[in-house]
């Protein structure tokens, strides 16, 4: 707990989240749990090992840069991929440095680490195993999370970018490689017997959101021939698609997609702006939600569950601090934060 | 900072007796005495000799040489790995190297590996610096480095020698010199191999050794030259090399299984001919080189070959006394085929160039003009033009102002990379101006001062594209000035001393991180060399370099600390006999520094040589 201390005293200031109305400025309380707030996740560059966290109250409009620096007095590595909580655990992925770290979710102290991994990208924990995908490794590793050892591996036959555990199935998206087989599954593993199935997508499935009611949002980005982006609704009860948009946008596209569960929305970025599809619908809205003109390079979305705010990282050239842009439900800007390099994550708690 | 301030204290000391280093000469040598013609040589003017001489220069790499030079800037990846050079603050594809009079540079990156060069197999080192390097052409608006292997006359025909270091290093070299007759011929073997697993802090601030960062090279070089008569000569020089290298985890990484394997051939032939007012210079040219890059953790299994064919005709006519010509064209074909690529790229450059120099008369002023229009595969015709008047007297010194344009043609990587290769790419385009001034003053002193200042536009640079990969764009214009400041002296026969100084303010124009520092590149740069001989037998050899900070990120919220190192070498000479044993301690305060960030540099190291001479 004494390191608590250490990133109190990193305090940095705070952000005006409210209207530009002039108001007398409060005092920040101050943040002595990273608890209750926004974790967001910046990969860094690439080779130069400066992933950093940050954390950001929202209630309090108070931030904390580097909290995994601060707290452990060492960097977290290179290439943060992703972040998974569990059991009052955080995971951090590190791509490049082949590890996942494992840190307390309240003070982000490290309390261990899985080594020796190739690339992982995600990780997803369920009854005390964690299963570990990789950019490279057609395996899905799988690791006893109480000795963070892996100890199994389920032969997938493709890499894997994402992957999810949903009522003993292991969901998977994995990209296509450039130039190489066209990919347009995603593929799902039966974790009782390893068996693997698939179901259609579009052609390079990129990314996906998980909504509520058993629904797997993918977005395919399509390609430069003809196919233009869409979106595919999976069932993961089922598991089947259950509908499929096409967007307007150039083939090809590639963009990152979030789901907004106070809506009940897929917040969808395209060229000009971020659009919201309605789940049933046929279409995406018509106006953009969010006009990308002050977005240099579009790297991070997320929404808040709690207030519905819609967070957007901008990883500007990959080799300057990124910036993390808030918006309301409806569109309207609401304010900016000055983050580490390549801001690709938001996690809402 | 207390490191410094004990060098700076030994420098005082030794100050009071200093003479300068020989070495540091400017090359005005002519080509062949007898002859009527008398201006610098046949291509280039202006360059630095760097003093290969000493013993300690032939236990150390050639980034090490050159490390000392206050101009030059090496990013370094460690012990073992690879190193690309900067001069006035440059990026690393704007300095040429010259190797026997060709321009060699891995045409896929458009830059050069500074850590696979071996000293032992060079006669003379030049530099040519920044107002010097224009007549090279594209690529070389920065400075040039010029390697040679010209043969020297010998005493004693062979050459061996061995060495050791704690970087659990071995090295052995043997150099055969034949320098009599009208056939003259140097050949030189070396085989090296490193461990490179020295003792490095992690950023837990526990220490370890470094895992995984072997090396091992051998290194074949010959050259051979034929006068037949006393106003021509033909040369052969070739030069082959195999090196492989562990890459090292960076201090981030749990651990790497990456590693890289170079292999290359390298030929020239050339044909020198000369009249009472004329030099013809032909060469061809023919190198080949094969890289592979494997990282099993990522399943990277990468090979690049490369092939690079040239061509070219150098004069040099002096119509009048007052007059000289240079003149020439040069053809340049490159093909590579690589794992990255669709298929076999090639790009074609061809050339001409005049140069014309004019002494005026009764007056100690020299005009120069030149102009080398460039023709590239897929791309507009390019010019490199430059414009200089020298003024020259004893009192007043060396003056030189200078204008030149340069340029950078995008490589094969900027052009056809997959995925992101972007085929519509523009050169990055340079104009600088300058002006030196270079003085011998009294009592074995001399100066010499460059300021300069740069505008630069197209810089390419690898940006995210909105398919999901990177792609390089003419994104930049950028601004760089500076000054560069050396001074020589030595006292008496024994003493020699040497310090330099540059400052370097580079920035890109157009970006929300306006005027910041550009990454990688420190504004101050400062060395020092002190050589004392003792009687005779006994050489001591001090140097010194500090770094300032270098910025990782564009907009300075990373920054690596500025560092001082100091190496000192002492080497004895058996008397009366051509043996000498050396010992050079590196890093002698034992320096936490960083090149690049997250790659670990070694602290202090000691390295044990011997040559002897047969």
């Amino acid at each position: 707990m004494k390191n608590l201390f250490l990133f109190i005293a990193f305090f940095t200031g705070f952000i005006f989240l409210s209207s530009c109305e002039k108001e007398e400025p409060e005092q920040p309380d101050q943040i002595d749990s990273f608890e209750d707030g926004v974790i967001i996740s910046c990969e860094g560059a690439f080779g130069q090992g400066n992933a950093v966290v940050y954390f950001l109250d929202p209630a309090k409009q108070a931030y904390v840069p580097e909290i995994y620096r601060t707290v452990n007095q060492e960097p977290a590595g290179d290439v943060l991929q992703s972040i998974t909580f569990e059991n009052d655990n955080a995971y951090l992925v590190m791509n490049n440095s082949g590890q996942i770290i494992q840190a307390t979710e309240k003070t982000f102290e490290k309390t261990g680490s899985i080594e020796g991994l190739s690339a992982p990208t995600e990780i997803d924990i369920e009854d005390g195993q964690g299963y570990i995908g990789s950019l490279y490794s057609q395996h899905i590793l799988v690791a006893d999370m109480n000795s963070l050892q892996v100890n199994d591996s389920i032969f997938l036959g493709e890499q894997s970018n994402r992957i999810f555990e949903d009522d003993n199935r292991l969901w998977i998206l994995s990209q296509s490689d450039y130039q190489g087989r066209v990919k347009d599954h995603i593929y799902v593993i039966n974790l009782t017997d390893h068996s693997v199935d698939s179901v259609k997508v579009g052609s390079h499935p990129t990314d996906w959101a998980i909504g509520d009611n058993d629904e797997l949002y993918v977005y395919c980005r399509g390609n430069e021939t003809g196919e233009s982006p869409s979106i595919h609704a999976i069932n993961t009860e089922s598991p089947s698609t259950t509908q499929q948009v096409e967007l307007a946008a150039p083939g090809g596209f590639f963009t990152k997609i979030a789901y907004d569960e106070r809506e009940n929305r897929v917040l969808i970025p395209l060229e000009d702006g971020i659009y919201a599809y309605q789940p049933g619908d046929n279409s995406i809205s018509s106006t953009a939600l969010i006009n990308l003109d002050q977005i240099t390079a579009l790297y991070g979305l997320g929404v808040s569950p709690d207030d519905g705010d819609i967070y957007v990282g901008d990883a500007k050239d990959f080799n300057s601090a990124g910036v993390v842009a808030i918006y309301t439900s409806t569109g309207e800007a609401k304010g900016a934060l000055q983050v580490g390099i390549g801001p690709n994550n938001f996690y809402f708690d | 900072m207390r490191s410094g301030l004990i060098v700076l204290l030994w420098a005082g000391v030794i100050y009071c007796k200093l003479t300068p280093l020989s070495g540091q000469a400017i090359d005005t040598a002519i080509l062949m005495d007898e002859l009527a013609v008398s201006a610098p040589t046949l291509l280039g003017t202006g360059s630095d000799t760097v003093d290969l001489s000493t013993g300690a220069s032939q236990l150390t790499q050639l980034t090490d040489v050159l490390r000392i030079e206050s101009n030059v800037y090496f990013r370094d990846y460690g012990p073992g790995s690879s190193s690309t050079v900067s001069m006035f603050g440059s990026k690393s594809n704007e300095v040429a190297m010259i190797w026997n009079g060709i321009q060699i540079a891995n045409p896929m990156l458009g830059v050069n590996d500074y850590s696979m060069i071996s000293t032992a197999d060079l006669t003379t080192l030049r530099i040519a610096r920044v107002g010097h390097s224009t007549i090279f052409g594209a690529g070389s608006g920065a400075g040039a480095i010029l390697l040679d292997q010209k043969i020297k006359p010998v005493l004693r025909p062979l050459t061996l020698s061995a060495g050791w270091s704690s970087l659990q290093e071995l090295k052995g070299n043997a150099s055969f010199t034949d320098a009599k007759g009208s056939w003259k011929s140097r050949t030189s073997i070396q085989a090296g191999k490193a461990q490179n697993d020295f003792r490095y802090k992690t950023h837990s601030g526990t220490y370890k050794n470094l895992d995984h960062a072997a090396a091992a090279h051998t290194n074949l070089s010959h050259h051979s030259e034929f006068h037949p008569r006393k106003n021509q000569y033909w040369t052969f020089s070739a030069w082959g090399r195999k090196h492989n290298r562990e890459i090292p985890p960076t201090l981030t990484e749990a651990r790497s299984e990456a590693n890289q394997s170079d292999a290359f051939l390298r030929s020239v032939i050339q044909y020198h001919f000369t009249t009472s007012k004329h030099h013809l210079n032909v060469k061809a040219y023919y190198g080949f080189q094969k890289q592979r890059y494997r990282n099993p953790l990522i399943d990277l299994n990468a090979v690049h070959r490369f092939q690079n064919g040239q061509f070219r005709v150098d004069n040099q006519w002096q119509p009048h006394p007052d007059f000289f010509i240079k003149y020439g064209v040069q053809s340049n074909y490159f093909t590579s085929r690589s794992d990255n690529y669709h298929g076999r790229k090639h790009q074609h450059r061809n050339s001409a160039y005049a140069h014309l120099q004019y002494e005026v008369p009764g007056l100690p002023i020299e005009l120069i003009l030149m102009a080398k229009p460039e023709k590239v595969t897929g791309q507009k015709m390019g010019w490199t033009t430059e414009g200089k008047i020298r003024y020259s007297q004893k009192t007043t010194g060396d003056w030189m102002v200078f204008a030149n344009k340069n340029m950078v043609w995008p490589t094969l990587n900027d052009l056809h990379w997959s995925p992101g290769g972007n085929p519509d790419l523009m050169p990055e385009k340079n104009q600088i101006y300058g002006l030196s001034w270079k003085k011998s003053w009294a009592d074995n002193l001399r100066s010499s001062s460059t300021l300069y200042y740069r505008q630069a536009k197209n810089w390419i640079q690898w940006l995210p594209g909105n398919l999901g990969f990177w792609q390089p764009m003419n994104a930049h214009q950028g601004r760089s000035y500076g000054i560069n400041l050396e001074l020589e002296k030595a006292v008496g026969p024994h003493v020699k001393m040497r310090s330099g100084y540059q400052f370097v303010r580079s920035y890109i124009m157009d970006e929300a991180n306006r005027k910041n520092q550009t990454v990688y590149n420190p504004e101050h740069l400062w060395s020092f060399t002190g050589i004392s001989n003792i009687k005779k037998q006994w050489e001591w050899k001090l140097e010194g370099q500090y770094t300032s900070t270098r910025y990782v990120t564009k907009d300075h919220t990373e920054a690596l600390d500025p560092y001082f190192l100091c190496h000192s070498s002492l080497i004895y000479t058996l008397k009366n006999r051509p043996w000498s044993f050396a010992m050079r301690i590196t890093n002698l305060f034992d320096s936490n520094y960083e090149g690049i960030k997250n790659r670990p540099m070694p602290g202090r190291q000691i390295h044990l040589h011997t040559i002897i001479k047969l």
